[in-house]
């Protein structure tokens, strides 16, 4: 899935409390790419994912998937669009407190009547890769973060989305489980070229990216091409993360 | 958050609003200058006004606790940051104390400024003949006033004791109908007990009404009601969710589309608003009762004047020539002509209300003479032989208490003791030409009487209309020629004597004294009738009528106010991808749900009025009434349930 965003613009608020929270912004995302977004906290990331993922409207601008203009679409088509080819993962979490965790994950696959039988397939499989079968029927009030976290990675992945997007999917993990959740993301771009959009403060999180866009008060800095070696990425980063500012190691005096 | 405040006040102006209305009416000095105004209606009136204050009370503690419930998370991050909890209750309490206060006023000010107007249409619905003069009393102004101070800061106590609650919450309550067996269990008890109170009603039906067993069939009237209303009480709290939480655990139904969710959604919503629900429920199912009471009543009341009422003209002696005179001048068609010579006499009858006997005027007519009245009028009274007595009662059977009743003889002076009596209401001369008792003596009874006060009753049955002018019909019924009969009650009833008099010494008459009606005409009868029970029957309908506009909005209250996990988890599923339409068809269903189970109940229970209404006025089925009233409360609950809808839609998109 390629993705092109053209000159994308999103306010919040009126007047005096105005905050522009992009501010035109030109992007291109080609398919089976992994693009790490970095930047400090309220440069806009979280909300050009929104956008990207329609999500929400932005104020201007055209965000083109497949050829095909979002901004124009009906809510009905994006509803769908986004229901049987995109899967998140929000910053939030946003998983439903009166489901248990299995009917959170299977979730999107229920919306999508697909059969019980590849619903349970499907279930099992994300079960075994990420480790989560005891959770199965805890209810959400009851995990941790982190537990939240990757059950709503389980969630995002379930029906094998076409683009994937991450926002802070690792913010909450401890170190093992953020690794298998990056293999598997890295696994399923390579494999079927599922485009991946992720948002992310965190270095070697990014280091995963096979390129990565820094954000600074909504418009586009900079940006880093992974050219194949893990490390020289991940100094490039944490050197570009210095020079904006934010970030987890820096800014320090 | 500033749209609960609104909603809160604008809830509780509402109730404020209706019931000053309605207290205002009772004490409304133009009402009670109607002469069809009378203690008893009074009494009615303020026993009905603390109902609904009653009522009233408690629709502001609901809505009370669903303003506290929406600030829940709030209070909960103040008491987290450190604040006390009596400070966080005392916020609440201010809060209320403030929103009550300015509900009462606002409310009251609505009350008077509608006053004039509702007054105007009870009038006109009553078509009684008054100018409805705007009126403001002081008196009611200062009992609602008191009331308002009183009852705001009950329920600011009672707000402020909620948030404290909230706050000590601390583990999810292990409840006893969490137990999902014993829930269930509970569940279909409760479908027992509703179905066994369905079986039960549909013997009622078929019962028939005669006296002895009244008894019997009130008594079962009052346990169908109970079964009801624990039945539906346990169907709510334990087999409604019962069922949804079957149709969750069944994938073949919860693994589709939105229903995963939705049917959780819809266990919680309905959990929740349990005691609601039923509250609701139970009172418009009330509501609808008295409706089809009413109007079933009115029907009854008027089909019976209809019949004992089909005369056309009456008079006394004195007036018969000038009639004859009229009806000859304007070539009118006669149909029947009768007279019957009327002794009148002292007895002791019962009087229910002091307990005890009490001499009274009483009219007697022969059984001869009975025989020559027109049999199309008489027959419909119980038919009596030579030897029997029969009682006329001159009050509309089916709303007179006691009607049937003939426990207590009856003592004429200087005549023996009536102790068996038949009781009948037709008379061919209607109830407006005699006051007090009316009797049908055998021949040599009736020889035995000495009269003291003698008259003759004429009466004509005309075809079409009798053609008299008004002018013609004005100075027929001038106050010259009626005359007023006084009881004078000495130590023994055969020492008592009757006067009669043209004029009355006071301004009023006495508990003793009577006005004999020179001339009646059918038409005055019918505006007495309807007047009068309409009255009485348009208060009922009032305030049943207020009472479901009162619960409907309760219902909308709840639909619309959803508290922030609510609107959380709508909110994600709109992201994980579910599509508008989807979330469109979760709010229909909640709507749907909340506002057709308390409809769907309250429907089938108010059918036990018709069984009622067997027993009260012991009439062929009623079901037309209840059909017609039924489907009005069906409209007026779908629409008030599309208008809630349309809203609570409205709010979630805006908010999503
Ligand atoms: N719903 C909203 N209403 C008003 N302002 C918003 C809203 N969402 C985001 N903003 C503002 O837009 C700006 C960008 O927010 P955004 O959430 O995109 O930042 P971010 O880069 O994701 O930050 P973080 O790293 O903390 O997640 C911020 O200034 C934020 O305050
Ligand atoms: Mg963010």
């Amino acid at each position: 899935m390629q993705i092109i965003v053209k000159n994308i613009a999103k306010d919040y608020g009126k007047k005096k409390n105005a905050v522009h929270a992009l501010k035109d912004i030109d992007l291109e995302v080609a398919e089976g790419e992994f693009l790490g977004i970095m930047g400090p906290s309220g440069a806009g990331k979280s909300t050009l994912l929104n956008a990207i993922s329609t999500n929400e409207r932005p104020d201007h601008g055209q965000i083109i998937i497949d050829g095909i203009d979002m901004t124009q679409q009906h809510d009905r088509t994006l509803a769908k669009y986004r229901r049987h080819k995109m899967g998140f993962i929000y910053q939030s979490f946003d998983l439903l407190d009166s489901l248990n965790v299995k009917e959170n994950i299977i979730l999107p696959l229920v919306l999508n009547h697909s059969s019980k039988k590849i619903i349970e397939q499907r279930f099992e499989h994300l079960n075994r890769l990420l480790d989560i079968g005891e959770l199965s029927q805890r209810t959400i009030d009851d995990l941790s973060l982190g537990q939240r976290q990757i059950i709503s990675a389980a969630r995002a992945l379930i029906n094998n989305p076409e683009i994937l997007f991450a926002d802070e999917p690792t913010g909450s993990l401890d170190s093992k489980s953020a690794t298998i959740l990056l293999n598997y993301m890295q696994i399923i771009n390579q494999r079927e070229k599922t485009t991946i959009l992720m948002a992310t403060h965190d270095a070697f999180t990014a280091s995963y990216c096979s390129r990565v866009v820094f954000i600074k008060d909504g418009s586009i800095f900079s940006e880093i091409v992974n050219s194949g070696n893990r490390n020289d990425f991940f100094e490039q980063v944490i050197n570009m993360q210095r020079t904006i500012g934010g970030g987890s190691y820096f800014n320090i005096p | 958050m500033r749209d609960s405040y609104l909603i809160y006040i604008a809830s509780s102006v509402f109730a404020v609003a209706v019931l000053t209305l309605l207290a205002m009416l009772v004490d409304d000095p133009t009402l009670k200058s109607s002469h069809y105004w009378n203690v008893t209606l009074q009494q009615f009136m303020y026993v009905m006004a603390f109902v609904f204050a009653f009522f009233t009370f408690v629709y502001m503690t609901y809505v009370g606790g669903f303003f506290i419930q929406q600030q829940r998370l709030e209070f909960k991050t103040y008491f987290k940051l450190g604040m006390s909890k009596f400070a966080i209750a005392l916020i609440s309490f201010l809060e209320t104390i403030v929103v009550q206060l300015i509900a009462w006023v606002i409310g009251m000010l609505l009350a008077v400024i509608l006053q004039k107007f509702i007054g105007m249409l009870l009038v006109y619905l009553m078509r009684i003949d008054l100018t409805f003069r705007f009126y403001l009393s002081m008196d009611v102004i200062w009992i609602m006033l008191k009331t308002g101070f009183y009852s705001s800061i009950i329920l600011s106590l009672l707000n402020g004791f909620r948030a404290y609650l909230i706050l000590r919450e601390r583990k999810k309550k292990q409840h006893f109908y969490n137990n999902w067996f014993i829930r269930s269990l509970l569940g279909i008890f409760g479908v027992v007990l509703f179905l066994s109170g369905v079986a039960l009603t549909m013997p009622l039906l078929s019962m028939s009404s005669e006296i002895g067993r009244n008894d019997d069939s009130m008594i079962l009237t009052f346990i169908i009601g109970l079964l009801y209303v624990f039945g539906s009480y346990f169907v709510f709290r334990g087999f409604l969710p019962l069922v949804l939480e079957m149709l969750d655990r069944i994938k073949f139904f919860s693994y589709r589309g939105t229903n995963l969710f939705s049917f959780k959604y819809l266990h919680q919503r309905l959990v929740k608003n349990t005691s609601i629900i039923w509250f609701i429920t139970e009172l418009s199912a009330l509501a609808v009762a008295m409706l089809v009471f009413c109007y079933a009543g009115y029907q009854i009341v008027y089909q019976d004047y209809q019949i004992s009422y089909s005369f056309s003209l009456v008079s006394t002696k004195d007036q018969a020539g000038a009639v004859e005179q009229q009806l000859k001048d304007h070539g009118t068609k006669v149909k029947e002509r009768y007279h019957t010579p009327i002794k009148r006499t002292i007895a002791e009858i019962w009087d229910y209300s002091s307990k005890e006997y009490t001499p009274r005027l009483v009219s007697v007519m022969s059984y001869d003479n009975y025989l020559k009245l027109p049999q199309r009028i008489t027959k419909k009274n119980p038919s009596i032989k030579s030897g029997d007595f029969l009682e006329i009662k001159g009050e509309l059977s089916a709303l007179t208490p006691n009607y049937n009743n003939i426990e207590h003889p009856i003592s004429v002076k200087n005549a023996p003791k009536i102790t068996a009596r038949k009781v009948g209401s037709m008379f061919p001369y209607g109830s407006r030409m005699y006051s007090g008792l009316m009797l049908v003596v055998p021949n040599s009874y009736y020889r035995q009487i000495n009269s003291d006060a003698s008259e003759t009753f004429y009466g004509w049955d005309v075809k079409g209309a009798d053609k008299m002018s008004a002018t013609a019909i004005k100075r027929l019924k001038q106050k010259e020629h009626q005359y007023y009969l006084t009881v004078h009650v000495k130590s023994s009833l055969n020492k008592s004597y009757i006067t009669k008099s043209d004029k009355l010494d006071g301004k009023y008459l006495g508990t003793n004294q009577y006005i004999q009606s020179s001339f009646v005409r059918q038409e005055v009868t019918k505006n007495i009738v309807r007047q009068a029970t309409g009255f009485f029957l348009f208060l009922i309908t009032t305030f049943s009528i207020a009472l479901l506009i009162a619960l409907g909005s309760l219902l909308t209250l709840k639909v619309l106010l959803r508290d922030d996990y609510e609107w959380r988890q709508l909110k994600t599923l709109k992201r994980i991808g579910a599509s508008e339409n989807e979330i469109k068809v979760i709010i229909k269903k909640e709507t749907a749900l909340l506002f057709g189970m308390p409809m769907i109940f309250a429907l089938i229970q108010s059918f036990l009025v018709i069984g009622i209404l067997k027993l009260v006025f012991s009439t062929t089925n009623q079901f037309a009434s209840f059909v017609l009233i039924g489907l009005s409360y069906v409209l007026l609950y779908g629409l008030t349930g599309v208008l809630t809808y349309i809203l609570s839609w409205r709010g979630v998109k805006d908010k999503l």
